[in-house]
């Protein structure tokens, strides 16, 4: 009976996952599929191979529809905020695990209990702040700002405990060399921290290229510097139910990000261990 | 200068630039965010404190409580989904050779890194009454008497998204159970091998007991996530038909910047974001019990 079983597991067990895997991608080959269509070609039957590769929907996707620009904006908004978050989470984390900061325990602490509070009670005033600076009509602006600041606490805890794995004996041996301390922390304590820093890099992307709330919320008032995902809705609101075109909209935003997964998915794996609270 | 003192003012100095970021657009917004819900503002004319007026009228209207019990509802069924889902997944996906693995891995996490409006966007095509792919799919092979207005009737919409954003969050709960797997000390499974033991005896006497504590993280990262219902909801129904799947977030920025009633909506957050972190501790108290050490 036993041994019966053991034979009959791996075959069900591969079927199960078979179809699930279907499940996961059958959605995406068709978006892909539909988005070398024609509309009429669509309507006439779903299930049709297209009559040819035809990357029109592509180009008035990115044209039209504006993608292609609100892909550039999603790159600046990425670049800068991810820049920004980086560089001034490390000092933090470098500050906190290694200067001697007072009360470094609380902070750490009041790191995580920020992360728990839901965006909503955060955006209404964070709206009028920066309305009020005159930042909303800036590009960019007000989607960077909010981001680095949400993104800084979580990435810092990270870096922190990376920052603490690195032996003291290494700084205090720099600091008797007559090290600076911006000197450690770039020549001595960055080259060790590749791993951890493109964990936070990953983490933070998933982040700042998929948010919506906030983004759709601090462009209200403006056209300009919209992002993908608010341009997405803002094409779907225009183009309806043009499924072909919809289908290649989405496909220009999921293939490169499947590109870029498969060769980050290491760091995208590890980023969601390294933020987790643990106990 | 004491080289302490030192090292601690050139800390200072390098974490100033995160304390006025993080105090600028998230702490400052937090404390304004409860003045404004124990105040009347309409964005325009000066504020004014009228106690827990806002609370009240916040309990006493039904369209908002119906919001509220929106996010639940889906932010039950997708927390559900992705663990049952993930469980499994980590669970098969142990068994098989590492290379079948390693690709199945890949597949299942996909949707994590891809944005919630996207996916929400991927399932409107899906889950369309006419040309969707589903109700397609359903009438090919005879079964189209289960074809169904996916999201355009009432309670159903609600199932529907918490579906699929539980299906997007399986993959996170499948990586960190399966890592978790994977980190048990391999003599266990040796010696209940040589007991005889199947792998349901081992799954439930040997691998959900000792990565429980794996579970549980897994559970609080779900219900965090599951409550950010806004994107999804957003991207799927923009909160339609009519009201059937308005859920609380986007009631919260309706109030704010459709009706300017800024104080019932900063309000209505803060119960929102009661009810999530009394739901997060709960979860934490009240499932620790006895952990295994090995």
């Amino acid at each position: 009976m036993s041994t019966k079983k053991m034979k009959v597991f791996p075959v069900i067990s591969r079927i199960i996952l078979i179809s699930l895997v279907v499940v996961w991608i059958y959605p995406i080959l068709f978006s892909l599929q539909t988005s070398f269509k024609t509309l009429d070609e669509f309507f006439a039957n779903i299930w049709a191979l297209p009559m040819g590769i035809s990357l029109q929907n592509f180009a008035k996707a990115f044209v039209q529809g504006h993608i292609g620009e609100y892909f550039f904006n999603s790159i600046v908004i990425a670049f800068i905020s991810l820049i920004s978050i980086e560089i001034i989470s490390v000092m933090a984390a470098y500050a906190l695990a290694r200067l001697k900061i007072p009360f470094a325990g609380l902070i750490i602490i009041l790191c995580f209990a920020i992360q728990l509070l839901p965006t909503e009670t955060i955006i209404i005033p964070l709206y009028m702040m920066m309305s009020k600076l005159g930042f909303l009509k800036i590009q960019y602006i007000a989607i960077v700002l909010a981001y680095v600041g949400w993104s800084i606490p979580g990435t810092t805890i990270i870096l922190k405990n990376f920052f603490d794995t690195v032996p003291k004996e290494l700084l205090e041996a720099a600091r008797i060399d007559g090290s600076g301390e911006i000197r450690n922390l770039f020549k001595v304590v960055l080259p060790l921290m590749k791993g951890a820093l493109s964990t936070c890099i990953v983490m933070n992307f998933t982040f700042v290229w998929g948010e919506l709330m906030w983004a759709k919320t601090a462009t209200l008032t403006t056209t300009r510097g919209l992002p993908l995902t608010v341009g997405l809705m803002n094409f779907k609101g225009e183009f309806g139910t043009d499924w072909p075109l919809l289908c290649a909209a989405i496909c220009m935003i999921i293939i490169p990000l499947y590109v870029v997964f498969l060769f980050l998915q290491k760091y995208f794996v590890s980023s969601l261990t390294a933020g987790g609270v643990k106990g | 200068m004491s080289s302490t003192r030192k090292l601690q003012l050139i800390g200072g100095l390098f974490s100033l630039p995160a304390l006025i970021i993080v105090t600028f657009s998230t702490i400052i917004p937090v404390i304004w965010n409860i003045v404004l819900s124990f105040s009347k503002w309409d964005g325009i004319t000066s504020m004014s404190f009228v106690g827990i007026e806002n609370f009240i009228k916040v309990f006493s209207d039904k369209a908002s409580m119906k919001a509220m019990g929106y996010s639940l509802v889906i932010a039950v069924i997708a927390t559900a989904t992705a663990m049952f889902l993930g469980i499994l997944l980590s669970l098969l996906i142990y068994k098989v050779t590492k290379v079948e693995g390693a690709l199945f891995r890949f597949v299942f996490y996909s949707p994590v890194m891809l944005p919630l409006s996207v996916v929400g966007l991927l399932f409107t095509l899906v889950l369309a009454t006419d040309e969707g792919l589903l109700n397609n799919i359903l009438g090919l092979i005879g079964l189209a008497n289960l074809q169904n207005a996916w999201l355009a009737k009432k309670g159903m919409v609600l199932v529907v998204i918490g579906l699929v954003q539980g299906w997007r969050s399986s993959g996170t709960v499948m990586m960190l159970v399966f890592t978790g797997i994977i980190g048990l000390p391999v003599d266990l499974f040796e010696s209940s091998k040589l007991d005889g033991a199947t792998y349901r005896q081992e799954i439930r006497y040997i691998i959900l007991p000792l990565v429980k504590p794996t579970i549980q993280l897994a559970l609080s990262m779900c219900v965090m996530s599951a409550f950010k219902t806004y994107d999804i909801v957003f991207s799927m129904t923009g909160g339609g038909p009519g009201d059937i799947s308005k859920t609380a977030p986007l009631k919260i920025l309706e109030q704010a910047f459709m009706s300017n009633k800024y104080g019932v909506a900063a309000a209505n957050s803060v119960i929102y974001a009661g009810i999530v972190i009394t739901i997060l501790a709960i979860l934490r108290k009240g499932i620790g019990g006895e952990k295994y050490e090995y």
